[in-house]
């Protein structure tokens, strides 16, 4: 066990909002603080020396995990840790001498496109449950129509729905298109 | 019934094209392509991890298994006859590519216009 201080924070980034998380990461660690153990909401960091770049790989269905790590490994990644929900943090050190290209880990627009469907197509299945519920509301408004207040509430959460969706699946397209530097403000 | 294959991207062609005169490990692979364009194509772990996967699954190349106890124990993967027809087929379809180019733009010195 380490002696150095640790530091958790609370912190949501949305699904779509990992290059904007990485740029957060790469910041923390030029003050000082390296990421130990990453997640979706609470991450945890580490008083500790040195510079490291981050990258952040999205793979609920991860095959050969020998291979997966070996293939990061050999570029100078280390892995960090991984979350249950398939998200694999890496971590590598910063060296001037390389260039920008040398902390990317997708390098081309092909497999950033495919990292974000993994994404989206997970997302799906929950948003899937989103126009489920939709849908319930729809049928409730329905069924209980002569009841104002309750149609009233009913549409309004089947309006929300709906938009949550629609808008959730426009950021997933979205971030498989930008660079890292480009991420959307939200 | 065989479909026109689609293009390849750079990176799955980088790729095939440093397999073709022997197998190599992720690294090697990574190495050659800076090499071959000059600094200019790298090829990061997530985009190779993604294309060597598709490429297995296609059966473009294939993991040789090391021979030596060695510990580092490499992963290295080879071109197999399929991949090799792949690789062999863009190359003609870019050359064609080239050709065409050159004789709608008259890139040739002196040519004006197409006859």
């Amino acid at each position: 066990m380490s002696s150095r201080p640790t530091r958790t924070v609370v912190r949501i980034y949305a699904p779509w909002s990992f290059q904007r998380e990485l740029v957060d990461l790469d910041a923390a660690s030029r003050e000082g603080w390296q990421l130990i153990k990453g997640g979706r909401l609470i991450r945890r960091f580490r008083r500790e020396e040195g510079v490291y770049r981050f990258a952040l790989d999205y793979d609920f269905d991860l095959r050969d995990h020998n291979r997966y790590y070996a293939t990061f490994r050999e570029q100078g990644w280390e892995l960090v840790n991984n979350t249950w929900n398939g998200w694999h943090y890496f971590r590598k050190r910063y060296d001037p001498a390389l260039p920008e290209s040398a902390y990317e880990i997708f390098t081309d627009a092909a497999s950033r496109r495919e990292m974000a469907e993994r994404l989206a197509k997970r997302y799906r299945g929950s948003m899937f449950s989103q126009l489920l519920c939709a849908a319930l509301c729809f049928a409730g408004m329905m069924l209980f129509r002569n009841n104002m207040t309750l149609t009233a509430i009913l549409m309004a959460a089947f309006l929300i729905e709906a938009l949550i969706s629609l808008l959730c699946s426009r950021r997933m397209r979205r971030a498989g298109e930008n660079e890292r530097g480009e991420h959307d403000e939200k | 019934m065989a479909k026109r294959p689609e293009p390849l991207t750079e990176s799955y062609f980088y790729i095939l094209l440093c397999l073709y005169n022997g197998p190599n490990h992720g690294y090697g692979i990574m190495q050659q392509v800076l090499a071959l364009s000059d600094g200019h194509v790298r090829i990061g772990s997530g985009t190779m991890y993604g294309a060597v996967s598709a490429m297995l699954t296609r059966g473009w190349i294939a993991e040789r298994l090391p021979d030596s106890q060695s510990f580092e124990r490499k992963r290295q993967y080879e071109l197999t006859d399929a991949g090799r027809q792949v690789l062999e087929e863009e190359i003609s379809r870019l050359n064609h590519l080239t050709r065409i180019a050159a004789a709608v733009t008259g890139a040739e010195k002196g040519d004006d216009h197409e006859q």
